[in-house]
């Protein structure tokens, strides 16, 4: 009787395993099952570090993702970079992450990324630039918004 | 071909069968959801990726989960508990280690993601494992019985000699 159960039980294990497996609801997009810290740190490393953004923007993003960020303005230097974080703040399909890297000048910038992600994608980023010296009210500028020729 | 022929379908057999099914259902569900989640932490594809709720509340409960590592053992229990149920060995601790689990699954569904739907639905696990559960530990009720005594005292060191008891 119990190799019966055992046998049963395993068709039910592989039926289960199949009708979850072949689930339409999911895309297996790499960050999909991921925590959205580790979506953002993926997609950070393959945008900043590896300069893949196209590839990112389709893996990670959807059509309509609100990203704050021009393209143009992605890179702060305009080149690959090695994001110093300085620390990360997650708390649910939220996350911050407060990171430094130079700007075309090499001068020193802190960067705050705030991402909020959903299935493993992200659906909207906003970045809040602080330059080194300036009043901490400069935190509330957003990098979208025009700035001076000595800004980002 | 004559055991099949000898078996009377009378209201207990069709009640015995269903709660077979329920308990090798609820088994191999834990299986698969104890097995997936830990394929993805060995770095092999797993049998489905793991939601992290649709509502806020249910995100910052199951990621604060994963991250405090209270997942490892969530995911750890379902496997044993399944096992345990669906190879019928001590199959009342088995319901009772996945009923807090199933219990969680239904105030994540519920009340978390607002699935208010499901509640009386017969095929959204988020509320079947738990309806499945209560029924099982209903059905195993006489294992429990002694738990439940109203005036319970302590025993002896020889009661460890019964542990042996457990096997019969």
């Amino acid at each position: 009787m119990r190799i019966l159960s055992i046998l049963t039980g395993a068709i039910f294990v592989a039926w289960i395993a199949y009708g979850l497996h072949t689930n339409p609801r999911w895309t297996w997009s790499p960050g999909e099952g991921e925590l959205p810290r580790d979506v953002v740190a993926l997609y950070m490393d393959m945008v900043y570090e590896q300069g893949k953004e196209k590839e990112a923007k389709e893996l990670f993003f959807l059509a309509n993702t609100k990203d704050e960020v021009p393209a143009e303005r992605l890179l702060p230097n305009g080149k690959t970079f090695t994001p110093e974080v300085i620390r990360v703040i997650a708390e649910g399909f939220n996350v911050a992450v407060h990171f430094s890297a130079e700007d075309a000048n090499g001068a020193p910038v802190e960067y705050i990324e705030i991402y909020h992600v959903k299935g493993g994608r992200i659906l909207s980023r906003e970045r809040i630039v602080h330059r080194t010296g300036e009043p901490t009210t400069a935190l509330s500028q957003q990098v979208a918004a025009p700035t001076g020729p000595n800004h980002e | 071909m004559n055991v099949i022929n000898n078996i009377k379908f009378d209201m207990s057999t069709v009640c015995k069968l269903i709660l077979s099914f329920f308990r090798l259902y609820l088994g191999a569900w834990m299986i698969v959801s104890g097995t997936s989640y830990w394929l993805h932490q060995w770095g092999y594809q797993p049998i489905f990726p793991q939601p992290f709720g649709s509502l806020a509340d249910s995100s910052k409960l199951l990621i604060t989960f994963v991250e405090v590592g209270l997942f490892d053992l969530v995911k750890t229990l379902e496997v044993v508990g399944g096992l345990m149920l669906v190879c019928n060995v001590f199959v009342p601790l088995g319901l009772v280690i996945l009923f807090p689990i199933s219990g969680m699954v239904f105030f994540n569904a519920i009340f978390l993601n607002q699935r208010y739907d499901g509640l009386l639905s017969v095929t959204y696990m988020g509320t079947a494992t738990l309806y499945m559960n209560v029924i099982l530990l209903l059905a195993y009720i006489r294992y429990y019985l002694p738990l439940l005594s109203l005036n319970a005292s302590t025993g002896r060191l020889t009661d460890l000699k019964r542990i042996p008891e457990i096997f019969k």
